[in-house]
């Protein structure tokens, strides 16, 4: 049981990072960005072709990716995003499934579909209090830890962090407290960026790395966000975490193929119950 | 020659049906259905299940459209109440949820490896080339009669409502009309035509498995309705239409760029649907017809 | 007589395509309050929004102290030095009192040095935002709100302040609160622009009174002027169109 706990525990974590970059962009850019699963598939082959084909080690190429995944978002955002500015929702909406399907379909066409994995030595599992632990877990433990240490004191301990909270609950005012908004914008996606790139090397270092390794994550990610509460990165970690260990304890009961349907349930659920969120505010809707 | 003609003619009029449900879902009563994939992806499974299990065409088509609507009310019943952006995520989950569904089940849907051999339909009264046009005439008939449907719900007073909906929930509950069952009735009727849908795919293919039910289905429709001008019928045939030469045109990119390998020029096919996606939204988001009726404008910029 | 420290001329500003504010043109000088009066739709938040930068006029100039600052955006008029407390939503909710204070102040005024003291002068003046700095702006009163917002506005030193309809919604009590907060600051040298609804309090205060009706201005006169004007209701649909330099 406390196996199941803790796996679960360090799933949710790794589902945690890029929850929060889609809870940020939520908040800032006042659209559920879908194109965030291919966020992670693009960060992890950014690695994988460092790691690979250039030769560097995993950490350096992971630090490579989290800066080629941010430049990416920043193109991607004054290309697509800034002409959008102030569209409805349902136009962003689009937009960004118009760029998830331009992204995992560059990797497709650069990478091809194969599955691919990382240049790294598997360590052998440890045990530790009867629990077995392998590499991974404990790495993405102190990452995804040491992730939303610093997204936290940035996002409430600097100027910038202020601001961005700022133009998440109020954009006109921000302007007129003299918050540049497009300065905003770029820090959210430069911190979404190396969220997602980290997740993405993560999951691949579990071996797996393919076109489609994003889209799985799409659906937990929306629900942890949903469930935690929309536009509260605390609620996106909180949400995560739940999900994971819900998830780990459904495979007691469900085959491992329909994981995915937990997050389905739970996005119903909160959707039918609670709106809002564990840790949002209820809000007037349109 | 005919034979290719009437294959792309086919494949239009399938494209046309699920943008046309989608414009009666999104482009009349503001419904962001991004899971339009699951609900197609289960009338087209039904419809084969039935035809594979012997029962005739009108059999099989009829159990298509009752699953279409009766999956689309079951979904509107429970999500109609969200706003925009969580209506659309709820609705990708349940396609999410079907395609786990059609890819475990493999005792009824074959899993991966999908669902061949279906047979075709009318198929005694006719064979070869003469059989291509038996069935396209078949595809136009049934397809006529869904746009006759969606255009007589879209001028009727009903679609009035539903209209006045989509631009503003609360003026129009005030107006004491039940927001909801108006919503979940356009939303079922988008179903029905799914079903439709569903069975001409599934009847003409042959053979179905989840890979022709991926998230790029929603794209096109997307597509081919924000094109065509949201909530215009007409103009969506247009819209299905250009996305469609759209697809087929970059088919022949393989022949174009040898250099391609299948997989690099599928890729980049979803790519340029992507892009084209994006453009369309930037520059013509009120596509290139008109709705028939007052001119929808952009809305305020809050 | 003096330089006026905001100078408005032929003002247009819309949304789509027709334009709300006309022709707008006036002046507001350094000393005493001008408030700016009219009837409901007069394109009074149009106004204020194009003033402000929130909406980019179509043509005319917008001069404050001597600097054309007409085609700004909001944050660059803000280091312009102008001040702006808006009527509605004007606090972050979802941040504390002092957050809020920080906000108003580190990205507009250079010296990071000067806050504590434009906090404290700030408290001088809404004494009730003292050791309340971690509450969160939200879950205050409304007239505790408009407090927080208007010392915001105050904090980085704003050389021309707007105040849009800074009595709404505001119990009696705290209205004489907020008249004699806005006159003590303009007591201690900040020029304060107003808009307001609640005529008599505002003239109470005021040196100068601009007449906005149907997107235009109609007049510009000294507030005892006005109040004592034998046809108002002409001034507001336009038959005296008068339009007066003040005096120094």
């Amino acid at each position: 049981m406390l196996q199941i706990l803790l796996n679960g525990i360090v799933s949710g974590l790794l589902v945690a990072l890029p929850a929060v970059a889609l809870s940020l962009t939520y908040g800032v850019l006042n659209f559920p960005n879908f194109a965030i699963g291919s966020m992670i598939t693009f960060g992890a082959y950014i690695a994988l072709f460092f790691n690979v084909d250039i030769g560097v080690s995993l950490f350096v190429a992971a630090g490579l990716a989290a800066v080629g995944l941010a430049a990416v978002a920043l193109l991607i955002d004054r290309l697509v995003y800034r002409p959008l500015r102030g569209a409805d929702h349902v136009t962003l909406l689009v937009a960004s499934i118009g760029v998830y399907f331009v992204l995992e379909n560059v990797v497709r066409f650069l990478f091809g579909s194969d599955i691919r994995g990382y240049d790294v030595t598997v360590a052998r599992p440890h045990r530790w209090m009867g629990l077995r632990v392998n590499n991974e877990q404990i790495l993405i433990f102190v990452v995804a830890f040491l992730a939303m240490v610093i997204v936290w004191f940035i996002l409430m301990r600097t100027p910038f962090g202020r601001a961005m909270r700022a133009v998440s609950d109020n954009p006109d005012l921000a302007d007129v407290r003299g918050i540049s908004r497009n300065k905003v914008i770029a820090l959210v996606w430069v911190i979404a960026a190396a969220l997602c790139s980290t997740a993405g090397v993560l999951v691949g270092m579990d071996g797996i790395i393919d076109p489609l390794m994003g889209w799985n994550y799409v659906l937990p990610l929306f629900a942890a966000v949903i469930l935690g509460g929309i536009g509260n990165p605390l609620g996106a970690v909180l949400g995560a975490l739940i999900i994971g260990i819900v998830e780990e304890m459904a495979t007691l009961v469900l085959p491992t193929t329909y994981r995915q349907a937990v997050s389905f349930v739970i996005i119903v659920l909160v959707l039918l119950l609670r709106p809002h969120g564990l840790l949002g505010k209820p809000r007037i809707s349109r | 020659m005919i034979g290719y003609l009437t294959a792309i003619l086919v494949v239009v009029l399938i494209s046309a049906l699920v943008a046309l449900a989608l414009n009666l879902q999104w482009g009349q009563a503001g419904m962001v259905n991004f899971g339009i994939f699951g609900f197609f992806a289960a009338t087209s499974y039904v419809a084969a299940l039935s035809s594979l299990a012997g029962y005739p065409l009108l059999i099989s088509l009829v159990l298509a459209i009752l699953t279409g609507v009766a999956l689309s009310a079951l979904v509107a019943l429970v999500s109609a109440r969200l706003r925009e952006d969580y209506f659309a995520i709820a609705t990708l989950a349940f396609a999410e949820a079907v395609r786990l569904f059609l890819l475990n089940e493999t005792w009824l849907t074959g899993g991966a490896n999908g669902l061949p051999g279906i047979p075709r339909p009318l198929s005694a009264y006719s064979s070869g080339q003469s059989y291509e046009l038996l069935f396209f005439v078949m595809a136009l008939v049934l397809a006529a009669i869904c746009f006759a449907f969606a255009e007589a719900l879209t001028k009727s007073p009903f679609g009035r409502v539903l209209r006045a909906l989509r631009e503003d929930d609360l003026v129009a509950a005030t107006l004491g009309k039940h927001v909801l069952s108006f919503r979940i009735w356009a939303f079922s009727a988008g179903g029905a035509i799914l079903g439709v849908a569903g069975y001409l795919h599934s009847s003409y293919f042959g053979y179905i498995d989840p890979t022709q039910f991926g998230a790029f289905v929603t794209a096109y429709a997307f597509m081919a309705v924000i094109a065509g001008g949201r909530g215009s019928n007409t103009g969506l045939l247009f819209g299905a239409v250009s996305v469609m030469v759209l697809l087929e045109g970059t088919r022949f990119l393989k022949d174009l760029m040898p250099f391609l390998d299948a997989g690099q020029a599928a890729s980049l096919r979803l790519i340029l649907i992507g892009a084209g996606l994006i453009l369309l939204l930037i520059y013509k988001p009120q596509g290139f017809f008109r709705e028939h009726r007052l001119r929808v404008d952009k809305g305020d910029t809050k | 007589m003096t330089e006026p420290l905001l100078k408005v001329e032929k003002l247009c500003a819309g949304y789509g395509s027709g334009d709300i504010v006309k022709n707008a043109g006036f002046t507001v000088s350094e000393n005493g309050i001008s408030t700016i009066v009219g009837p409901n739709g007069a394109g009074k938040s149009t106004l204020i929004k194009a003033l402000v930068g929130l909406l980019i006029p179509r043509s005319g100039s917008i001069i404050l102290a001597g600097k054309d600052v007409g085609k700004m955006n909001a944050p660059a008029k803000a280091r312009a030095g102008l001040g702006y407390v808006p009527q509605e939503h004007n606090v972050f909710r979802n941040l504390s009192i002092g957050e809020n204070m920080m906000l108003a102040y580190e990205f507009i005024a250079p010296d990071r040095a000067g806050f504590s003291a434009a906090r404290d002068r700030v408290f001088d003046i809404f004494p009730d935002l003292v050791g309340r700095e971690s509450d969160l702006a939200g879950n205050l009163s409304g007239g505790q709100r408009q407090m927080l917002a208007f010392g915001c506005a105050l904090m980085p030193h704003p050389s021309l302040l707007l105040l849009d309809e800074p009595s709404a919604g505001l119990s009696p009590k705290y209205v004489e609160g907020m008249f004699a907060a806005v006159k003590a600051v303009n007591d201690a040298g900040v020029c304060i622009l107003m808009i307001e609804q609640n005529v008599r309090e505002a003239m109470a205060i005021s040196e100068t009174a601009i007449v906005l009706a149907a997107g235009e201005i109609r007049a510009q006169m000294p507030a005892r002027e006005f109040m004592n004007h034998p046809d108002i209701h002409a001034l507001y649909m336009g038959a005296a169109s008068t339009r007066q330099q003040e005096g120094a």
